[in-house]
């Protein structure tokens, strides 16, 4: 699980085009938006987008499932573990 | 300076806007902003193009800065600044419609107005088609009502000075003039019927 949170921050980072954020910055269990990273809605688009392109997952827009997905990286990595299809 | 956060939404040419939106000398103060610029950021409609030929979902980041006036939108966002943004898009009167847009807002009532000028190489893609390229350049100037310069039109186009110093695609002569107090006209357009006229200083004028 600890490759796949680390894949997972490198993900954002490079999707979001984080600048001057390493994997080692982003806490595993801080919230992804508005506090913590402090990422908005159309990071969340963008982050939606990497998911489905990397692991073939397709995530429905504003349901509360999502929002808890979305959560931390911890869930995130949670979800695609259970979820992934490549 | 930008936060980062908003930063990394822009491309190099948009950065370069902002760096001299943010620049110490302009000291923005919620002036109205009139952004000029041939293309602004073309090469991002160019990726999300070639994103749906290729693939099919384009990435809603770039869709969300694909428009003309994302950078100074960028810039309004990061200063929390209700003031009013006006993009222009012109091929090789760019210097005038900026002015004159400027123009119309002081008439209207504003103090002062920022122009910002940017433009930069187009996609190699578009060579082919590319007649006068530009170089990549960024400048911002305030306008303010004042005795220094003004707008002159003459519909036969007598103005003596030849548009041979007009870069169809370029607001560059434009920075030029400003700098140069030894010019006292810039021909705007290549009909030679709008030329921006350096006033002399008024005898007395403190």
């Amino acid at each position: 699980m600890s490759d796949l949170i680390d894949e997972i921050k490198t993900l954002i980072i490079e999707a979001l085009n984080l600048e001057d954020v390493t994997v080692a910055d982003i806490d595993t269990d801080a919230p992804l938006f508005v506090e913590g990273l402090g990422l908005d809605s159309i990071d969340a688009l963008e982050l939606g987008v990497a998911l489905h392109k990397r692991y073939g997952l397709t995530l429905s827009a504003e349901t509360e499932e999502t929002r808890q997905y979305f959560a931390s990286v911890r869930r995130l990595a949670e979800y695609v573990s259970a979820h992934r299809n490549h | 300076m930008m936060p980062p956060l908003l930063r990394r939404r822009a491309y190099p040419l948009g950065r370069a806007a902002l760096e001299v939106l943010y620049a110490p000398a302009l000291a923005y103060a919620d002036q109205p902003v009139v952004f000029c610029s041939r293309h602004a950021e073309i090469d991002r409609s160019l990726v999300i193009q070639q994103a749906l030929a290729a693939e099919g979902p384009v990435s809603p980041q770039e869709f969300s800065m694909a428009v003309h006036n994302a950078i100074p939108g960028l810039f309004m966002i990061a200063k929390k600044s209700r003031a009013p943004v006006v993009a222009l898009a012109s091929e090789n009167q760019l210097a005038l419609s900026g002015i004159l847009e400027a123009l119309a807002q002081i008439a209207d009532g504003a103090p002062s107005v920022i122009l910002v000028f940017c433009d930069g190489p187009l996609p190699t893609l578009f060579s082919p088609f590319i007649k006068n390229e530009a170089s990549c350049f960024a400048f911002a100037l305030e306008m303010t009502a004042g005795k220094d310069y003004c707008l002159g039109y003459d519909e036969a186009g007598t103005f003596t000075e030849t548009p041979s110093a007009l870069s169809p695609g370029s607001a560059l002569p434009l920075l030029r003039f400003v700098l140069d107090e030894t010019r006292n006209a810039l021909t705007l357009t290549e009909m030679a019927d709008w030329q921006l006229l350096r006033l002399a200083p008024e005898v007395g004028h403190a």
